[in-house]
């Protein structure tokens, strides 16, 4: 299995020869025959012929000082436009569309000399944290088929977590990319909001939407970091703070960090068995020279309402533009979460009661910045539990709308704050993936792959495989 | 507890243009007032003196020359309507004829 080994090895090999990206294609074109009519983890695949032709072309003009991704074959969430692929955002108002241009951070890629291989299954328009509201048949987690992926990007964990892909590219505006890397045993991070370019991205909410790389080590993302961040023309609010060579500072001591516990996120929400995996791993960052030490955010607790104010406020106005008239279909087709959000949204933003309620969330996100602050005045990054509960049986969450959006309240704050957030695989817990998030300051990136990368060097979880490979 | 009647669906459908069946708007009107019932609880909290926050970019404003580049032809930005004409987009009328 070529593609269990990580992009390095995988670009040394390419270059010495000894493999060839038609083999790469060819085993990641097996691998999503043979798996994902159980798993559901792609809505569409590019024509195997066409790829395959392309992997030639690359395996022929390879050189020395190709990137390091140069001829490896990726997926990317299906919420990016593709220029001339169908782009469905997993709804089927877009159905039939093919858009005229290609997202900046699909282009960057692809100008890299990366392979597409496909569009991922996801929420419909990000709408979801289970991967269930697809018009595309639900997606299923290959850790135990009758459970969720996690959401919205799970197409995108799936196919890295069953080495479909070596890696994704997913969307993170409340959790999307850290929930299903977390659910489904992969590495995902939630990059600080202005890294990544959202230039082409099918907008949720604007001011939360945020790019980032998914795949099977924080080593592999932080060469993807390296390729996909930086300022773009296309995005005015694009950084033109300096990329870092985030993959030459990985191996730097963490010693002397002061790792914080936000003690709310450890209260009785909180499945004791998650609280217990987290709680272990914190050993491993002592071992690493590491002092852990507990922090607090009073109004994280608000963090949902807060968040299911904002979002749906943002998203109403986003998917207005969808009229059917320049391209896709009529307003009906939305699905049902995402109408239950453009009604709520509706309702914060309408006259008398925008002052009491999408006004008055945009206050309380001041002051969640300013505890994110200060906590990360008192310590370096934030270590915490991505999900309060194990994944979830299919079908379980998507009938009780209240309990759907309570799930997310890990995640959701990171959001408002803009902060940067790496999900790794910290323990299993009933034989399933327990994820953990390193939290930092606006642009920490480099701290926080640092401090994920060596802690993959102490512990093995991410490369545990899903019983669906087989022994 | 706040409570969202069948009646403010609609109006809120018809906001977002979405038209919702009867069976719709109960269901919705359910489901919304079990979400907005939780966020009672931001009722209580005092945040007056409190500056908004929009966005999280620390850009500012950013300019650039107006200048005239190369864009999308016509059959791109037609190719995905299913209502043109004479290389236009069709929509709905909106005036009515006297």
């Amino acid at each position: 299995m070529l593609i269990n080994k990580s992009i390095k090895e995988l670009s040394s090999l390419l270059k010495k020869k000894e493999i060839s990206s038609v083999d790469l294609v060819k085993e990641s074109f097996d691998k999503v025959e043979k798996l994902d009519s159980k798993l559901h983890s792609f809505i569409t695949l590019r024509e195997k012929k066409q790829v395959l032709k392309e992997a030639e072309t690359k395996d022929k003009l390879r050189k020395e000082d190709s990137s390091i991704i140069y001829g490896l074959p990726f997926s990317i969430k299906d919420a990016y436009n593709s220029e001339d692929l169908r782009t469905t955002a997993g709804n089927k108002i877009l159905d039939d569309y093919s858009p005229p241009y290609s997202a900046t951070v699909l282009k960057k890629i692809i100008d890299s000399g990366s392979i597409l291989i496909g569009k991922n299954n996801l929420d419909a328009w990000g709408h979801g944290g289970s991967t269930e509201n697809t018009d595309y048949q639900p997606a299923h987690n290959p850790w135990d088929l009758n459970r969720i992926p996690g959401g919205s990007s799970g197409g995108s964990a799936i196919a890295i977590s069953t080495r479909m892909v070596p890696f994704s590219i997913g969307e993170d505006t409340g959790g999307s990319i850290r929930s299903p890397s977390s659910m489904c045993n992969i590495s995902g991070l939630k990059v600080t909001y202005g890294r990544v370019s959202r230039y082409g991205t099918i907008a949720y909410a604007s001011s939360l939407d945020s790019v980032g790389p998914m795949a099977k080590s924080v080593e592999d993302l932080s060469y993807l970091l390296e390729i996909i961040a930086g300022k773009d023309e296309f995005d005015s609010t694009s950084s033109s703070i300096q990329v870092d060579k985030y993959s030459q500072f990985l191996d730097q001591s963490i010693k002397g960090k002061i790792i914080g516990l936000p003690k709310e996120f450890f209260t009785k929400g909180l499945d004791p068995k998650i609280k217990k995996t987290i709680l272990e791993a914190t050993k491993t960052f002592e071992k690493l020279g590491a002092k852990i030490k507990e922090v607090s955010l009073p109004y994280f607790a608000y963090g949902v309402s807060i968040y299911y104010l904002i979002a749906p406020s943002e998203t109403s106005s986003n998917l207005g533009r969808y009229d059917g008239t320049r391209y896709g279909g009529e307003r009906e087709l939305f699905s049902d979460e995402t109408k239950r959000r453009i009604l709520l949204g509706t309702y914060a933003l309408s006259a008398g009661y925008a002052d009491k309620l999408y006004k008055k969330a945009q206050k309380l996100r001041t002051v969640l910045i300013q505890e994110y602050e200060n906590a990360l005045k008192e310590c370096d990054v934030l270590l915490a539990p991505v999900s309060p509960s194990l994944p979830s049986i299919i079908g379980e969450l998507i009938n009780d709308p209240l309990k759907n959006i309570l799930e997310d309240l890990y995640t959701v704050t990171i959001n408002l704050v803009g902060a940067p957030s790496l999900s790794i695989p910290a323990g299993f817990a009933e034989g399933l993936p327990v994820g953990m998030q390193i939290i930092g300051k606006k642009f920490a990136e480099k701290e926080l792959l640092q401090i994920g990368h060596l802690y993959q060097q102490e512990t093995d979880w991410h490369k545990r495989l899903p019983p669906i490979l087989g022994k | 507890m706040t409570k969202i009647s069948k009646d403010l669906v609609n109006s809120l459908s018809k906001l977002a243009k979405i038209k919702l069946s009867d069976k719709e708007l109960e269901r919705y009107a359910k489901d919304l007032s079990s979400v907005v019932g939780y966020m009672d609880e931001i009722k209580k909290l005092d945040v007056k003196d409190i500056p908004e926050t929009a966005r999280v970019s620390d850009e500012g404003n950013i300019l650039r020359e107006d200048l005239v580049k190369e864009s999308l032809n016509q059959s791109q930005a037609l190719k995905n309507s299913k209502n043109t004409h004479n290389g236009y987009f069709l929509v709905p009328q909106i005036l009515k004829d006297d």
